[in-house]
């Protein structure tokens, strides 16, 4: 998911950037005093979670969370992801410090995008809950893996071909991150139903 | 209520055959590490390449690149099943060698001009014997290396005449052979990933700029 440094054209770096400051920025916005533990917390979580790799078959998948992350932090999760890609580039080479922007907005947009979508979803009864948090998951990893391909596309020129090589990589990642987030959100509510209602 | 509890078992059941069929359908070798790392080393006019992934694993079928330092393709080709790549230097000159696996991922490694050169070196000269190469005399009193018994006989104070070149050539062919696989080894032990260090280094800095957003929060509420 971390697109390395030196393939992306200035122009795709460019607005990346501009994409993502714009959403930090919305985010710090509507972060207040009593949310900050829970956006340290879940980007804390989601610095480390790209390092457990989950074996499969003859390959392994590392978790990416940006699901969890967006459910609960909605708008929150531009600066969450951008700090962690940030840690995550200097300590670990992990992406790059100019494809920065664009991995933010890569992994945090969707994050965005599915708040939307589901958050209204979550406070419904369990059978609903269960299905719009692991779909919250599923499809904030399939949306990140749309826009490398998009991300891609420019350098690449073949968008559909892209997308579909990384969108088939990552179906792994779909489906357990999809588990996450329906074991995350379903456990919160039992424990701290405070953290999802908003 | 239990039809609520089957409900939600009906549920989970459609979830795991859901999960089970696409795992099954989609279980094949895709590359989805964060970083990709080419690391890249010189055994007389030869480079070797070596491509793996953060978490260990080669990169197969990878796309190597090589350009010279003012960005001119000079050739390509693509990794074996072990992550390996060799090539004959194509000219003297810097080199820049670019791997792309695919989907973002693309890992560097530079050769100096210096370094080629280095390396190089003797295997240019070695078609163009020089007229007035210093030569090395040694000379075996007793049991000389080149010659026979019964030439031993004849000429017990054969004075073997070896080229510097020759000597020069021959030492580094050995030691190259010897050094291999240490090189391997190291190239191996290039990409150790993360360290415990870097992760709680990482989550101390978050936790930092979670107390440095709360005292700026806090002094607003005031």
């Amino acid at each position: 998911m971390h697109i390395s440094e030196g393939i992306l054209s200035g122009p795709v770096l460019f607005s990346g950037a501009a994409l993502a400051a714009a959403g930090t920025a919305a985010g710090l916005k509507q972060l207040d005093y009593d949310r900050i533990a829970q956006t340290g917390i879940l980007s804390a979580a989601f610095f480390v979670a790209s390092l457990i790799h989950v074996p499969l078959g003859p390959t392994s998948v590392h978790l990416i969370l940006n699901g969890v992350v967006g459910l609960l932090l909605g708008w929150g999760a531009f600066p969450a992801i951008l700090v962690a890609l940030l840690l995550q580039a200097l300590f670990f080479q992990f992406g790059g410090l100019t494809t920065l922007g664009v991995n933010t907005v890569v992994m945090a947009l969707p994050a965005v995008i599915c708040y939307y979508l589901f958050s209204p979803f979550i406070n419904k009864n369990q059978t609903i809950a269960i299905i719009s948090a692991y779909a919250c998951g599923f499809f904030c990893v399939f949306l990140s893996a749309l826009l490398v391909g998009a991300a891609l596309m420019f350098t690449e020129k073949n968008f559909f071909e892209i997308s579909t090589m990384v969108v088939a990589a990552h179906l792994p990642v779909m489906i357990i991150e999809g588990f996450i987030t329906m074991f995350c959100i379903l456990f919160l509510k039992k424990v701290k139903p405070s953290m999802i209602v908003h | 209520m239990k039809k609520l509890f089957l409900l939600k078992l009906n549920c989970f059941k459609y979830f795991s055959f859901f999960t089970l069929f696409l795992l099954i359908v989609f279980s094949a070798d895709f590359a989805s590490a964060h970083r990709v790392v080419i690391f890249a080393w010189m055994e007389g006019n030869m480079v070797f390449t070596q491509s793996q992934f953060s978490d260990g694993r080669k990169v197969s079928n990878g796309l190597v690149q090589v350009f010279d330092f003012k960005n001119n393709l000079l050739l390509k080709g693509k990794t074996d099943p072990n992550g390996d790549f060799s090539f004959k230097i194509p000219k003297i000159t810097a080199l820049n060698i670019v791997l792309d696996a695919g989907m973002g991922h693309q890992g560097h490694w530079k050769l100096s001009e210096k370094e080629i050169k280095s390396s190089m070196g003797e295997n240019d000269q070695k078609s163009v014997p020089e007229k007035n190469t210093p030569r090395m005399d040694i000379t075996f009193q007793k049991e000389p290396l080149l010659s026979t018994k019964g030439e031993n006989n004849k000429t017990p104070d054969s004075a073997v005449l070896v080229d510097k070149k020759q000597l020069e050539q021959m030492i580094e062919k050995i030691l190259d052979k010897k050094i291999h696989p240490i090189t391997r080894m190291l190239s191996q032990m290039q990409d150790k990933g993360p360290t415990v260090n870097d992760i709680f280094g990482g989550i101390g800095y978050i936790l930092g700029l979670m107390g440095v957003a709360a005292y700026f929060l806090s002094r607003k509420k005031e």
